[in-house]
């Protein structure tokens, strides 16, 4: 009575995203993507009221659908929980430094996901909020080279709004380390963005 | 920088942050040395973390929260509104959003006179008919509110789109948090500022307005110190302006906070003036401790909820105990009863403290009123004679006030099961057929006392099952699937008991003493496990004769059947944090290990004689430990462990343990460690070691793929998969004899437990065979029993 599922019908998906094909993150967030808000309107009603709490309820939901409600391990929803963090943070990061570019006159390569390009659309995203956003990936980017697992955290907290216990269980580490990597990143990152937010003036 | 650098950066940070921000600038210098490199590096990211939870929480609410939300399609993006004319203001700019409302900056619009206001407007879809009228009349009780402290009301009203708006005296301040922190402020500037907080809302009680969302954001500092109250009464305003959205309860969940919420809002159960205490206490709390009261508890809602019904806070701190310690934890009693009855009872109280004078959260005991008279007449009682005679007549009182309470316990409990409990049941299977659930405060609230009921009704398992099922789909209704897992598989089990027995002929069915349908192996132990928040219980592995072990006001966790096979050892989490050694039917707990302060110990493991544990540090590295059960002979096994999946072998000549996702073993007692695996980038899992003691049981991810089970020989050669097909095969173990192996998967669509031979041929699906679960919610449903009656 198995549901067909992500995992079960396509079992390298996930995979490939890990590995950071670009089309196949393609593929994962427009499915994430349709879901979401398919779902969206069946539960409208429950949109009120905390957001950050209602977006882990939501894509927790995408994921018990994608998946199969079959599916045991807490490792794969927490997995599933930090690709799609990450397709979250391409999305968004890639529209801020096309709209930062764009902005100081430069080469705009157009590679914008379809999915990801109608959603930022809709933000409405301010030219500060867009900087920010700018900030925040190179100083990701640059944070990663040196302490990777942070900077994974971050990912998974900030993009994702995953929980530590999540977070953890994606990482496989303890849930301390990431509340203590967390903390760290975060001021690291907080400086960081700051120094280039100032250069930029 | 490179890699150990970063992580001496890391520790240094984290221990930095553990020292009182003004001590913080004297740690650096001290710790860095002449290191000015690291001296700059450790300054400027104490400098960042300031703003930097809030700068990443404002920065997700902005984006990310809004992004997740748009791509379920959801009205993010309404018309603009800033230069919009509501009544008679126009509005500037948006200066901020809560949960339920936006909130603008805007000028009067008639150009009568120059006036800033706050304008506040409610959501854009908020779903519910405003009853106007209740709307108007409650708005002319906040509008006669008038205090130097509280922010005035200056007009309410409808826009043309039927949205309600308030209108509110703008203040240009920031929270009285920030405020504190910022200025850096005395233990004892921060009461003298809060006693004019709880002044303020004294006022406002008086004249029958109650906050309900007293919280450090609705309490703004100007620049010239003044403190001024937002929002007073607004979240009834809004609440009861909306009759259609609640109409049994009072509560005002979707309008309060969480963090701030007081135990009578979450269960839904009426709000007073005690509650704005209950509030009071929670912003003093933070003020003093710098975190919230249940803030680390605060996970999910869920969590939270329960915390702030179930927990007591961690205390404030150092140098924050003694009065000052029970002036805010009497604020913050659960029953509202117990707290201070008004606010200026609460504000007395600090200026007692203040004073050096007694306070009333204190018990008026003599010894405590001796203390406090010895506090303030040291000198002239320095006489020793006196000394001796006050310690010996405070020890006799500790003992006396001891013994009281636990009488007290007695009564309540007793009172507590005489509750009306059918209409409690009546309402959860109500709730559980119901299309949407309107109050999930009420719902959670009904989940437990539902369940209380049903532990207690073990001589009705039918009614037992049915209360199980009701709150299992109550709870999946409210997202927690694997509490919902965990009910309904009970409930599951007691029906199939039940059947099971009907089948058997049995015309009566005795829960409690019905007799296992196989007969018990004498050696077999009952299955160990713990209900959250931290209760252990035993069961037999036929699901019948359940006990409960522990106290259930305690937190405790990890039990496991001691070496010596009549005892449990166990992780106690809440007194004396240890572990701990108790009897199957909860006497004799005697305490074994002792972690230094901050430190936690868990997870104890018999291993020959002794036992293994794992202690962590305040870093979250996690240290194996053997000691012995009398507490002697402690010794650390490892070093520092990211991650706690340990295993010791039946001999009890070595430890299995993971670290950085590779197993390694432990040598005792010359403790050698030696690498098995080398592929750190496979999860994997130490199921345990063959009764033999020839081979490990493992699981292993490879990177996108599924779980599955491993077999190498103890020295890490020969390994070889055993599960076989393209399933999530989770959680083996050890048959007694070795022979086979049970576990956990998703094959065939379902969860269920399977045993198959040790070299994997043979697979059986074994999910009927009674009880072959652990009831581990968050960790796993499907767990293998160790005594899987199967295995017969």
């Amino acid at each position: 009575m198995s549901e067909p599922s992500l995992l079960t019908t396509d079992s390298g998906l996930l995979e490939a995203v890990e590995r950071g094909d670009a089309a196949a993150l393609t593929a994962l967030f427009s499915l994430v993507y349709s879901e979401l808000r398919i779902l969206a309107r069946q539960h409208r009603r429950r949109w009120q009221g905390n957001i950050t709490l209602d977006t882990t309820a939501l894509v927790h939901e995408v994921f018990l659908k994608l998946v199969g409600r079959h599916q045991p391990a807490s490792w794969s929803r927490a997995h599933f929980f930090a690709v799609a963090a990450k397709a979250m943070r391409h999305i968004l990061c890639n529209y801020a430094r096309d709209r930062s570019r764009k902005k100081r006159g430069g080469h705009v390569p157009h590679v914008q996901l379809e999915p990801g390009e109608e959603l930022v659309g809709r933000l409405q995203l301010t030219d500060d909020q867009t900087e920010r956003l700018t900030a925040l990936d190179e100083a990701l980017r640059a944070f990663a080279r040196i302490a990777e697992r942070q900077s994974r955290v971050v990912e998974c907290r900030f993009f994702g709004g995953m929980s530590i216990e999540d977070t953890a269980t994606a990482l496989g580490v303890s849930a301390r380390t990431v509340q203590r990597d967390w903390i760290f990143a975060r001021a690291w990152l907080r400086r960081e963005m700051q120094l280039r937010l100032d250069e930029l003036g | 920088m490179n890699e150990p650098r970063l992580e001496q950066l890391s520790t240094l940070f984290e221990q930095a942050l553990s020292v009182p921000r003004g001590q913080r600038a004297e740690f650096v210098r001290q710790v860095c040395g002449d290191d000015t490199a690291l001296r700059q590096e450790l300054g400027s990211l104490l400098d960042a973390e300031g703003s930097a939870a809030e700068y990443f929480d404002d920065l997700a609410d902005a984006i990310v929260s809004p992004a997740y939300a748009a791509m379920a399609d959801r009205e993010t993006v309404g018309p603009r509104w800033e230069g919009r004319r509501i009544g008679a203001y126009r509005l500037v700019r948006e200066i901020g959003r809560g949960g339920m409302s936006r909130v603008f900056l805007a000028e009067r619009a008639d150009g009568e006179f120059e006036q800033q206001v706050a304008l506040k407007l409610l959501r854009p879809g908020f779903d519910s008919d405003i009853d106007v009228m209740r709307f108007r009349a409650e708005r002319q009780i906040l509008a006669s509110l008038s205090h130097p402290n509280v922010a005035r009301l200056q007009d309410a009203g409808v826009t043309d789109d039927a949205l309600p708006y308030l209108v509110l005296e703008y203040v240009d301040g920031v929270p009285v948090d920030r405020y504190c922190q910022s200025r850096d402020l005395a233990t004892r500037e921060r009461l003298e500022l809060f006693v004019t907080i709880a002044d303020a809302v004294e006022y406002a009680h008086r004249h029958s307005v109650v906050h309900r969302d007293l919280k450090p954001s609705n309490i703004l500092v100007t620049s010239d110190g003044t403190v001024k109250l937002l929002d007073f009464g607004v979240a009834k305003l809004i609440e009861e302006g909306a009759p259609s959205a609640r109409p049994t309860t009072r509560t005002g969940h979707r309008w309060m906070t969480p963090e701030y919420a007081a135990p009578e809002q979450i269960r839904g159960k009426p709000i007073t003036a005690r509650t704005d205490v209950y509030q009071l206490g929670a912003a003093l709390y933070e003020l003093l401790a710098g975190r919230t009261p249940f803030g680390p508890y605060g996970e999910t809602i869920h969590d939270l909820e329960r915390a702030i019904l179930e927990r007591e806070p961690d205390a404030l701190g150092d140098g924050l105990g003694g009065d000052l310690g029970a002036i805010v934890f009497k604020a913050l009693r659960k029953n509202p009863d117990e707290r201070y009855a008004s606010a200026s009872e609460f504000a007395d109280d600090i200026r007692r403290h203040l004073t050096g004078h007694p306070v009333r959260a204190r018990r008026q005991t003599v010894g405590y009123l001796t203390r406090r008279f010895v506090h303030r007449n040291r000198s002239r009682l320095a006489a020793a004679g006196i000394m001796l005679l006050l310690v010996t007549a405070l020890t006799a009182v500790g003992v006396e006030e001891k013994r009281s309470r636990s009488a007290l316990a007695e009564l309540a409990s007793r009172a507590g099961a005489a509750d009306s409990v059918p209409a409690v049941v009546s309402e959860l299977l109500g709730l559980s057929s119901a299309d949407t659930l309107t109050d999930t405060a009420a719902a959670h609230g009904l989940v437990r006392t539902g369940l209380t009921y049903a532990r207690a009704a073990s001589r009705q398992p039918q009614r037992q099952a049915q209360i199980l099922e009701a709150a299992g789909i109550v709870e999946a209704k409210l997202r927690d699937y694997d509490s919902a897992a965990v009910l309904l598989q009970e409930a599951l089990v007691i029906r199939r008991r039940l059947a099971e027995a009907r089948h058997a002929g049995n015309r009566t069915v005795a829960s409690g003493s019905s007799t296992p349908p196989v007969a018990r192996d004498p050696m077999r132990r009952p299955l160990l496990f713990t209900r959250p928040p931290g209760t252990v219980f035993m069961v037999d592995d036929d699901g019948s004769h359940e006990r409960r072990i522990t106290d259930p006001n305690e937190t405790s966790d990890a039990p496991a059947w001691a070496a010596d096979g009549r005892r449990v050892l166990l992780a106690r989490l809440s007194g004396v944090h240890g572990i701990y050694i108790v009897n199957p039917d909860g006497t004799g707990l005697t305490q074994i290990t002792a972690p230094p302060p901050g430190w936690v110990d868990y997870g104890p493991l018999p291993f020959g004689n002794d036992l293994v544990f794992f202690r962590d540090d305040s870093t979250g590295l996690s240290m194996i430990y053997q000691v012995k059960l009398d507490g002697t002979g402690l010794t650390r096994l490892t070093s520092g462990l990211r991650d706690i999946n340990v295993r010791p072998s039946p001999n009890a000549d070595f430890v299995l343990f993971r670290r950085d996702n590779d197993i390694y073993r432990l040598d005792l007692p010359r403790r050698i460690e030696t690498r098995l695996t080398n592929t750190p980038n496979q999860y994997k899992g130490i199921a345990g070691v063959s009764p033999d003691g020839t081979k490990i049981l493992f699981t292993r991810i490879d990177p996108g793929r599924f779980e599955q089970i491993f077999v190498m020989k103890v020295d890490g050669t020969h390994t070889r998969r055993i599960s076989r097909g393209n399933y999530y095969d989770f959680l083996p173990r050890w048959s007694p004899d070795g022979t086979r192996i049970a576990f956990s998967s998703s094959r065939d669509g379902t969860n269920g437990v399977y045993i198959m031979r040790a070299d994997g041929s043979d697979v059986r699906d074994v999910s009927r065979t009674p009880l072959t679960l652990a009831m581990r919610p968050g960790i796993g449903v499907m767990r293998v029993n160790e005594n899987l009656s199967a295995w017969r």
